[in-house]
């Protein structure tokens, strides 16, 4: 509660949905409507600006809109002040890209990595649909497992995919990812989400193949605090989720190397992604999700006004 | 003072404390293992193995193990060891038990002579502070005197004992003198075994039970070979050919010599010498020998089989007795005006008896008088009301003094039941119950337990339910009474009382083709004769007993005389007993036990007249005429291996330690201690659950 109370004075409006209480909404298209409308109406701009826009329709000027949008050819004409409406049209393309692995079924509280990996991408599906962005989403493990084509039409398409989404397999990263790579023909805006347990140059290696091709390139790292933290209690051994080795261990012992480890990955994720212009946004799935999303947009956004 | 343990081998079960540790150590792995996305960084991380394996919960681990140990301890017995108890060994001290064989082998040359030479030997030369116990065994195990110190009484103790009639068992002669040790806290125990060591001394697999520290010692005789011949066994049996009272007789003989033998063998019945035959027994041989067929003279017939004396002249004799009063008077009662064939099946069945003859009488309640019915072994009453008054209370008294009475209920059984307290038939008779037409009922479940069930349950054809009733007398048992066999309606078909020494079987149906056809059946006869016997708690008389057993005198005389009876009816309750060595002794009826000792014919008579009431013959056994020497080392080395190897000097009587340990009984206040324990453990345990966090969830 402590949390959010912070939180919600950095962000005014923002309705901060705990990932527990998301999980109880089976509708994924709620949950990314009720995610997204909530910190959009805040911010009352899309994040998404600077895609093209069509002329819709002239409304009548009321105090308080932006004098920019006034249409002073009419203006000349009729003598009357109209604002031009524009209906939101795209160039864009989203390809959503979710780590279905084994791993991601984890999660210490109700949500596990896979849940709020769900919920993200169809927040950013959401968002994209409100834009007319096309939207696509592909699965991988050590392999791609489903693959929905990009679409303006396929926000509900993603929605079912994503809805039925299973986690198992070993995740791998090189060998999809270039797979994924050579079928991207357009640019394209390319989210991947995934707990990124691989050696950062490896990593970097997987996914710089999606960003040679021009692509913009966000990565979530998703981590259960327990990840974070080795707070198991009192455990003897870990069995890995993925190959189902098991090995003894004593956490309190291991904790603080652990913790190190964790925390010199996430360094040098971020330090070799920003180098090559990838977005990298850790992600503690115990965190709202509309604050991620805020932050990571409103982050953007600021990228954005500097490239 | 120090600790000790009645079951030290318990406290193997400390290894269980490792099992705590194993489990804790290994099942962590396994019970406490919880799934993690990824190994990637924890396999990064260096620890050492015995970190991985490093125990937690020390105080819980601790508390585990010390409820295991306190247990094995419980298990163990321990006990303190007190000195003020005077249990410590004494270091400088012996303690001895001489064991000296009377049996009669001993008889055979200087044998006795040199065994009690031996005794007193070993009792000069014992030290000032020793002890010396006596045991003189044969079958048996006499102590003729505890652990003492004084040499003249145990000189005097040894002069006194002479060889007996018995055979020889060693294991209760060493396990006899094994306990007289048990009290003694000496530092050196021994048992010094002085026989002639007869292989037929010691039965295979029998080792004595010998506690650890005893020394077991054997003084053989010195024995030079001796030819031995034996009349080892006889049996006697009526005669096929001839009269009914004749026997034919035939003897076992048997060689222990390791050269022919020439021997006269020789039959005396009655005083009289009837036959007398040279043979030559070769070494080794067993050879049965028949003698003429002998007619029987008298109630009792005695007779002794004997060869030539030799070494052992004891065993060359067989003694016989052969009684041919072997009927059993039955009175079967029968009504004034009796229906066709009322007795007839009864009477008939008992004439066909072999064992026992029946001698039956046929008589009306009114034919007799009180003090005829004594005369009876077994009164069966078919169909008759039973007698009230004078005849009704000699009745009772006849079954009380061991008579026994069969009623067989039917139509005519009015009136006079004496049941209850004061009364001596079972139950109480009710109404006549009759069978459905074409619904006869059978009689079932006859108690397999009951001795008229022996007879009945041997062959197949013999089955009470192949007889058909077609009407019964309705009988409720009391609670004394014991239900032998039902209808198969649920009526009571037999029903028994005990009262006094005597024994009363009521039948709810006749014991005629009145009202069933139980007298038709096959099983009439067996089951009639099995009554008789039961009733009249019949006994073979014996040809002989042997030596050494204890014979009831009443037993036997019943078996001569048919009753108990007769012999209650006694005026004089004092009996006299005549020994073969022609000593008497006095037996009072109350407690007729007597004790076989010597070889020969056991009289015994009533006080007056100076009848001759029971005639026994003894005999001795005839496995002790064997010689032949037991393999003395392997005996010996059987006996030490079966006792617990310890130390003498550390070593407690099993019987101290057990009375010191029950004495203490530290094990039920260790196991006080562990009801404690495991009430903290679980409280700890507890406590230590509940601060562990909850378990990460994984979806699978």
């Amino acid at each position: 509660m402590l949390r959010q109370k912070h939180d919600s004075a950095q962000v005014p409006g923002q309705r901060f949905i705990n990932p527990d209480v998301l999980t109880r909404i089976d509708n994924l298209e709620l949950v990314a409507r009720g995610v997204v409308d909530g910190f959009i109406s805040g911010l009352h701009r899309s994040p998404m600006l600077g895609m093209s826009v069509d002329f819709a329709e002239h409304r009548a000027y009321m105090p308080g809109d932006d004098v920019r949008r006034i249409d002073w050819r009419v203006f000349a004409r009729t003598d009357r002040l109209y604002i031009k409406e524009f209906e939101a049209d795209t160039n864009a393309n989203l390809h959503l890209i979710l780590d279905v692995s084994a791993s991601m079924d984890y999660g210490s509280g109700a949500v596990s990595k896979l849940d709020y990996a769900k919920f993200l991408a169809a927040s950013l599906a959401y968002i994209s649909m409100r834009q007319r962005d096309r939207i696509g989403l592909i699965t991988f493990d050590n392999d791609i497992v489903d693959t929905v084509p990009t679409s303006i039409r396929h926000f509900s398409r993603v929605l079912h995919v994503l809805d039925g989404l299973e986690a198992g397999g070993v995740s791998e990263y090189q060998r999809p990812l270039e797979k994924i790579a050579e079928n991207l023909r357009r640019r394209s805006l390319v989210v991947l989400i995934s707990d990124l347990y691989e050696t950062p140059e490896r990593l970097l290696t997987a996914v710089n193949q999606l960003r040679y091709r021009g692509n913009d390139l966000i990565v979530f790292h998703l981590l259960d605090p327990l990840e974070l933290t080795l707070n198991l209690g009192d455990v003897s051994s870990v069995e890995d989720l993925e190959s189902g080795a098991s090995m003894p261990i004593a956490a309190d012992q291991f904790r603080a190397s652990y913790r190190q480890l964790v925390s010199t990955h996430r360094a040098e994720l971020e330090a070799k992604f920003g180098a090559s212009q990838i977005d990298y946004i850790f992600t503690d799935i115990s965190q709202p999700l509309d604050d991620i999303l805020f932050r990571y947009l409103s982050d953007r956004q600021r990228q954005i006004r500097t490239r | 003072m120090g600790f000790s343990w009645i079951s030290p081998l318990y406290l193997f079960g400390s290894l269980l404390l490792a099992l705590p540790v194993l489990i804790h150590l290994v099942q962590r792995h396994r019970s406490s293992g919880v799934k993690f996305p990824s190994l990637m960084f924890l396999e990064r991380i260096e620890l050492r193995q015995k970190q991985r394996y490093e125990i937690r919960n020390w105080l819980l681990l601790l508390l585990r193990c010390l409820l295991l140990l306190l247990i094995v301890i419980a298990f163990a017995r321990p006990f303190l060891l007190d000195a003020a108890d005077g249990q410590l060994l004494d270091p400088g001290r012996k303690d001895s038990v001489i064991v000296i064989d009377r049996s009669y082998s001993m008889r055979v040359a200087d044998h006795w002579q040199q065994a009690r030479a031996a005794a007193l030997a070993a009792v000069g030369e014992k030290n000032a502070g020793d002890r010396i116990g006596i045991v003189a065994f044969d079958d048996q195990a006499e102590v003729h005197s505890d652990l003492t110190a004084s040499s003249a009484d145990l000189r005097s103790i040894i002069e006194r004992l002479s060889p007996g009639m018995r055979s020889t068992r060693l294991r209760l002669a060493i396990e006899q003198a094994a306990r007289l040790l048990d009290g003694s806290n000496a530092s050196r125990r021994q048992i010094l075994v002085i026989s002639d060591f007869q292989a037929s001394a010691v039965v295979a697999g029998e080792v004595p039970a010998l506690a650890p520290g005893i020394e077991l010692t054997p003084l053989p005789i010195d024995a030079a070979e001796i030819a031995n011949t034996t009349v080892s066994s006889l049996s006697l049996a009526p005669s096929l050919r001839g009269a009914a009272d004749a026997i034919t007789l035939n003897v076992e003989l048997t060689s222990h010599a390791s050269e022919a033998v020439d021997q006269s063998l020789s039959l005396v019945v009655n005083g009289r010498e009837l036959e007398r035959r040279d043979l030559r027994l070769q070494p080794g041989a067993v050879v049965v020998e028949s003698f003429d067929e002998v007619s029987v003279s008298g109630a009792l017939m005695r007779g002794v089989v004997s060869l030539d004396d030799d070494a052992l002249a004891l065993d060359n004799r067989a003694y016989f007795v052969y009684s041919s009063k072997r009927k059993l008077p039955v009175l079967l009662i029968e009504a004034e005006q009796p229906r066709n064939n009322q007795a007839v099946y009864a009477e008939r069945a008992l004439g066909l008896s072999q064992n026992p003859l029946f001698a039956v009488r046929r008589a009306p309640w009114s034919d007799l008088q009180a003090r005829d019915l004594a005369a009876y072994a077994v009164i069966i009453v078919n169909d008759v009301a039973l007698p009230g008054g004078a005849l009704g209370d000699s009745l009772r008294g006849y079954v009380a003094a061991g008579g026994g009475l069969l009623v067989a209920a039917g139509a005519n059984l009015q009136g006079n039941w004496p049941s209850g307290k004061q009364g001596f038939v079972p139950g109480t008779l009710m109404r006549q119950i009759d069978a459905n037409p074409g619904m006869a009922q059978r009689i079932m479940g006859l108690d397999d337990r009951h001795p008229l069930a022996s007879v009945l349950g041997a062959k197949a054809k013999i089955d009470l339910s192949l007889a058909r009733v077609f009407s019964y007398r309705d009988l409720q048992p009391a609670d004394d009474d014991r239900l032998l066999a039902r209808y198969s309606d649920g009526g009571v078909a037999l029903l028994e009382r005990r009262v006094g020494r005597g024994r009363v079987l009521v039948l709810t149906t006749t014991l005629d083709a009145h009202w069933n056809d139980l007298a038709l059946q096959p099983v009439f006869l067996p089951f009639l004769h099995q009554t008789m016997r039961y009733l009249a708690a019949f006994t073979s008389y014996p040809d002989s007993v042997p030596i050494g057993s204890v014979v009831d005198v009443l037993h036997y005389a019943r078996a001569l005389a048919g009753s108990d009876a007769v012999v209650a009816a006694a005026a004089n309750p004092v009996l006299i007993i005549e020994s073969p060595g022609a000593a008497q002794t006095r037996l009072e009826r109350q407690s007729p036990l007597l004790a076989i000792a010597e070889p020969g014919f056991y009289q015994v008579h009533r006080a007056t007249p100076a009848e001759i009431e029971v005639v026994l013959a003894a005999n001795v056994d005839p496995a002790e005429a064997g010689l032949e020497r037991l393999d003395l080392a392997r005996f010996v080395e059987e006996i030490r291996a079966s006792a617990k190897s310890l130390p003498a000097d550390q070593v407690l009587t099993l019987r101290q330690a057990a009375e010191q340990e029950q004495r203490q009984q530290l094990w039920y206040w260790i196991l006080c201690l562990v009801l404690v324990l495991i009430l903290v453990e679980g409280f700890t345990a507890n406590r230590i659950a509940t601060r562990r966090p909850p378990g990460n969830r994984v979806k699978t």
